[in-house]
């Protein structure tokens, strides 16, 4: 059996390894003690392909691209790598204390671990497009790896308006790499809102404004894995 | 003709595009010519094309990022040598384009505090981990496209750090010694003592760089074809 792989952030986890995420518990419990499945499952279920789900909430594109490169050498012939890159600003930072990543991106942060001011010339250095072109440089390593190994590789972005949506439409069209690349554009029909044309909802609207989160809720993931499968098979 | 690529930082990169002003004057001591460096002589040596990809300044984000544009002109049977650089190099980007940031105080206006953060974030081993995991996707890239791959580190800490792990496996160009010990050992000799002082640089000369075209053409002579 052939494997999907799929690798970026929150909105690739999915509701997997959810344990620490308070929203993801409350849905939980509004839904009467079950988690819907998340897209890459309902994928690789529609594919009949094994999953290995390497989303990790609150990546950055660094991190992520440091997943695959972990990881890559379990991809095999006729595989499904589906990354989905997320916002330019995160960054990671060394948690000296317990010597692993921390995860940063705009908004808040805590000041025992980076200064406000270091964080705020990073994060505004991290708007640059040359951090976009980083990552288009990064899928073409990807992009030759899966031509020699004869895996598919598909690419899409959480952050809406920049990777992917950067690229002009007519350009964008032809690229096939780009999941809904015949859809999207940078004014208005990102991947978020064809979602909500189809009737994809998020857990805060799916629980009435009971649980704010933006995250996908159960039919938000359904029609993602639906638009997903159709642009794999086509 | 197959053809040898390099990547790296200035200890890598040609004379000519190295982008420091002392090698200007090296030239101009050396009546207008440049020596050839290592990475000429070696491709000379076993009988490849070259293309010389390192550039001054750069940390191991740049380099990594200079191999994944150039990827695609690598084919089966060539012969890849990365060097990995200091691991407190990072970069910025200044609208036109990456600046590369290494240790010593910020000359312009930039913040030195933010700066003096950064390096010390990035002395953390997580940061050569980091350079493992590049080394991971390129090794399976080399497989899958069959040419031939070798690393070499500028970095003694962190060569150091990887010693026990390193010897003996052919992708690791590793001397015993430190790099530069082992080429003055050898004889090799820095610009500024071939110029007697009069250029201010310790980047290897002539015969520097003929002593460690020949310490790399030693190591990988047995594992090409």
């Amino acid at each position: 059996m052939n494997t999907l792989f799929t690798f970026g952030c929150s909105y690739t986890q999915g509701f997997n390894r959810s344990e620490n995420n308070n929203f993801y518990r409350r849905f939980k419990e509004y839904r009467n003690g079950n988690l819907p499945k998340d897209w890459p499952t309902l994928l690789s279920e529609k594919l009949g392909f094994e999953l290995k789900n390497y989303g990790e909430d609150a990546s950055g594109n660094n991190q992520i691209f440091q997943e695959i490169c972990s990881r890559c050498d379990e991809f095999n012939d006729g595989d499904i790598v589906i990354v989905g890159w997320t916002f330019i600003d995160r960054y990671r930072w060394v948690d000296y204390e317990n010597n692993t990543w921390k995860k940063h991106g705009s908004g808040h942060i805590d000041e025992n671990y980076i200064t406000k001011s270091t964080h705020e010339e990073i994060v505004y250095n991290r708007t640059h497009p040359f951090y976009i072109e980083e990552i288009y440089n990064y899928e073409k390593i990807i992009d030759e790896l899966s031509f020699n190994k004869k895996f598919k590789v598909y690419y899409w972005s959480a952050a809406e308006n920049s990777i992917i949506t950067n690229i002009p439409t007519e350009k964008l069209r032809k690229i096939k790499k780009y999941i809904l690349s015949d859809q999207i554009n940078l004014e208005n029909n990102n991947l978020r809102q064809i979602i909500t044309k189809k009737s994809g909802l998020t857990i805060n609207e799916e629980t009435n404004g009971f649980i704010p989160d933006d995250h996908l809720g159960e039919s938000g993931h359904k029609v993602q894995s639906e638009l997903f499968y159709k642009h794999i098979i086509n | 003709m197959n053809t040898l690529f390099t990547f790296g930082c200035s200890y890598t990169a040609d004379f000519e595009t190295g982008n420091l002003i002392p090698y200007l004057k090296y030239k101009e001591y050396r009546g207008g010519t440049y020596p050839k460096s290592w990475t000429t002589l070696l491709s000379e040596k076993i009988g490849m094309n070259i293309k010389n990809y390192g550039i001054g300044g750069t940390g191991n984000q740049s380099i990594f990022e200079q191999f994944c544009i150039h990827c695609n002109e690598i084919n089966e049977n060539d012969v890849v040598i990365i060097e990995w650089s200091f691991i407190h190099r990072y970069r910025i980007s200044n609208d036109i384009i990456w600046r590369n940031i290494s240790l010593g105080p910020l000359l312009e206006t930039n913040n030195n505090e933010v700066h003096d953060v950064i390096i010390q974030d990035r002395t953390n081993k997580l940061y050569v981990d980091e350079v493992f995991n590049f080394i991971n996707l390129i090794d399976e890239f080399s497989k899958s496209k069959k040419f031939k791959i070798f690393y070499w580190f500028a970095e003694e800490e962190m060569k150091e750090r990887l010693s026990k792990d390193m010897v003996g496996i052919e992708k690791y160009i590793f001397w015993e010694k430190p790099l530069m010990g082992t080429v003055f050992d050898l004889g090799g000799i820095t610009i500024r003592e071939e110029t007697k002082h009069i250029v201010g640089d310790d980047h290897f000369g002539e015969l520097g760089h003929q002593i460690q075209s020949n310490i790399i053409y030693e190591h990988i002579k047995q594992h090409i074809n």
